[in-house]
């Protein structure tokens, strides 16, 4: 009940850290050859992984990086998830006193943020990238450290959609509703149940309505929602005109956030306005860039194929080619982990291995 | 909304000293002089755990000492680079971008005069804090100092809810500047003993102003 509590409020307040106990956790009864994984300190990502081991009864060592209670992806993206979380914790866990081997199973999502090298040369663990979902750990874990082609996937199925309008809608709701409190009082129900449909209905859908995701195809939605709201108002319910007029510029403003603001969802994209702003000079960054192999260098060591979350990659005649650039979400985990450096990103970004 | 908060994350090291004085009601550049008033001598090989922009190091360097500041995080010892350039110290002051838990690699037995630390304990595990305090004891000189400001755990209960209550809006501020979360540490006095160092002096500023 307690876990289905800390679940449901970690899931309202996603955007913030829940920072949980750091160091070693045993599971079941590992010997010296048993597998040794590691993740972040986020609370709900602890509490999955701790759940699916337990479950499928597998005898494991889990070291519990500080990375101050941000999940995975965003630690690593945001630079609180590097080789040297994974160093502190080694040195302070014992591990090397506990097994044989020096094999580090790390969460695949940390690619774009852990230098293997640095791991390497101060502790003289090695590390492979796992599966990114815990879920897979169990198979990755029973096959012999096999990582089939759908466990580096992130795809985003509903029910993660669901989580993320959740975590944009509950704090827009806390920040909307005490600004219509004051100023649209009458309207607070009305307005608060904008946002969730509006959220819900934009984070699950967004993907199948014609045209790309963008600004314009959620105002175009938030737009159709106002005109609903106008039909509505005036055919059938008791709204004056000028709530009627806040209620429709709401749809279209909150759509707008939204649409300005979906991308920042995932720690890679940055959202659309900050995008705009980088490549007019404005702030820096790299805006959208596209990611490119040099096949002169590629030696077809696949590592690339192996961190990418969307499956960008794919061998060809023993070389690793673009295949889906669409797919491409600027993550830089490809290129940061590529041994020979032969991938380029258009802007200077740093290699781990130059 | 995501857009604002990243906004503030990537611009939390320029803003970070502005974020802190806030933090702290200023108190914690005031501290900075009373340390380096008290404590750093002319000639003393200081070393500074979380330099981050280099206040303190500049202070301590402007005394005559030798400082060698480690940090985790590039943007901010880039900050601190163009400070001490400006001041002109950069012959006694060293930086190196480094963790505090790579200090039994980096530095030999009996090296500094004095360790320094400003808020960088409570961003560290407890199992952190003891591996750290561990490798200070063992590059401090015999009779050397350690120097930490950080926010403790009060001991009594109500000392606890009191601060709970009053660090929540400040955490709250403090987080949408600088992107940190701190914790109060609890348990410094037992570690710092285990590690094998006396308790010489112990100042709290808040129930002491």
């Amino acid at each position: 009940m307690i876990d289905f509590i800390k679940s449901f409020i970690e899931t309202l307040l996603r955007s913030l850290p829940f920072p949980t106990k750091t160091g070693l956790r045993v599971f079941g009864k590992p010997n010296r050859h048993s597998p040794v994984l590691v993740t972040a300190n986020f609370d709900l990502t602890v509490r999955r992984v701790t759940k699916v081991l337990t479950q499928n009864q597998i005898d494991c060592y889990l070291l519990v990086v500080n990375t101050k209670g941000i999940n995975v992806w965003c630690a690593a993206k945001g630079g609180h998830f590097t080789a040297d979380q994974v160093v502190s914790v080694i040195k302070t866990s014992g591990i090397s006193e506990l097994v044989d081997h020096r094999q580090l199973i790390l969460p695949q999502l940390c690619a774009c943020g852990v230098n293997p090298r640095d791991i390497y040369n101060k502790t003289g663990w090695h590390t492979k990238f796992g599966p990114a979902y815990a879920g897979y750990v169990p198979q990755y874990i029973k096959s012999g450290f096999q990582k089939t082609a759908k466990m580096n996937l992130v795809e985003f199925p509903t029910i993660q959609r669901l989580e993320m309008a959740t975590m944009w809608a509950f704090p827009m709701t806390i920040l909307i509703g005490i600004l219509s409190a004051i100023l649209w009082r009458h309207l607070l129900p009305e307005i608060i149940a904008l946002i969730w449909i509006t959220a819900l209905f934009l984070f699950t859908l967004y993907f199948w309505l014609p045209g790309k995701p963008s600004l314009v195809t959620a105002l175009v939605i938030g737009g159709l929602f106002a005109l609903g709201i106008a039909a509505f108002g005036v055919f059938a319910s008791q709204w004056s005109i000028r709530d009627i007029w806040i209620l429709s510029l709401s749809a279209v403003s909150i759509a707008g956030i939204i649409g300005i603001d979906f991308p920042g969802s995932s720690p890679l994209f940055h959202s659309e306005w900050v995008t705009w702003t980088q490549e007019r000079g404005l702030t820096k960054g790299p805006g959208r860039f596209k990611v490119a192999v040099d096949p002169e260098g590629c030696n077809g060591c696949s590592i690339c194929l192996d961190v990418c979350p969307r499956g960008v990659y794919k061998l060809e005649v023993k070389k690793a080619v673009v295949s889906d650039i669409e797919k491409c979400e600027n993550c830089t985990a490809c290129f940061k982990q590529c041994p020979q450096g032969v991938i380029s990103i258009g802007v200077p970004v740093e290699n781990f291995y130059q | 909304m995501s857009t604002a908060f990243m906004k503030i994350l990537e611009s939390a090291p320029e803003r970070y000293d502005a974020g802190i004085n806030i933090l702290t009601l200023g108190r914690l550049g005031c501290l900075k002089q009373d340390i380096v008033n008290e404590f750093i001598a002319k000639d003393d090989k200081v070393l500074e755990l979380g330099c981050g922009t280099g206040s303190l190091a500049i202070l301590c360097a402007r005394k005559g000492a030798e400082v060698t500041g480690i940090d985790l995080s590039p943007k901010m010892l880039a900050i601190a680079h163009r400070k001490i350039n400006k001041a002109g110290l950069t012959e006694n002051i060293k930086l190196l971008r480094m963790s505090a838990m790579d200090i039994d690699t980096t530095f030999d037995d009996n090296n500094f005069d004095v360790i320094t630390s400003t808020l960088v304990f409570s961003e560290m595990s407890r199992e952190e804090i003891r591996y750290v305090l561990n490798q200070c004891l063992r590059v401090l000189k015999i009779n050397g100092s350690l120097l930490i400001a950080d926010e403790i755990m009060p001991q009594s209960p109500f000392g606890k809810f009191l601060l709970f209550l009053f660090r929540l809006p400040f955490a709250i501020i403090a987080y949408i500047f600088t992107q940190t979360i701190t914790k109060a540490v609890a348990s410094l006095d037992e570690d710092l003993r285990q590690a094998g160092f006396s308790l010489i002096k112990t100042k709290s500023t808040f129930w002491e102003q």
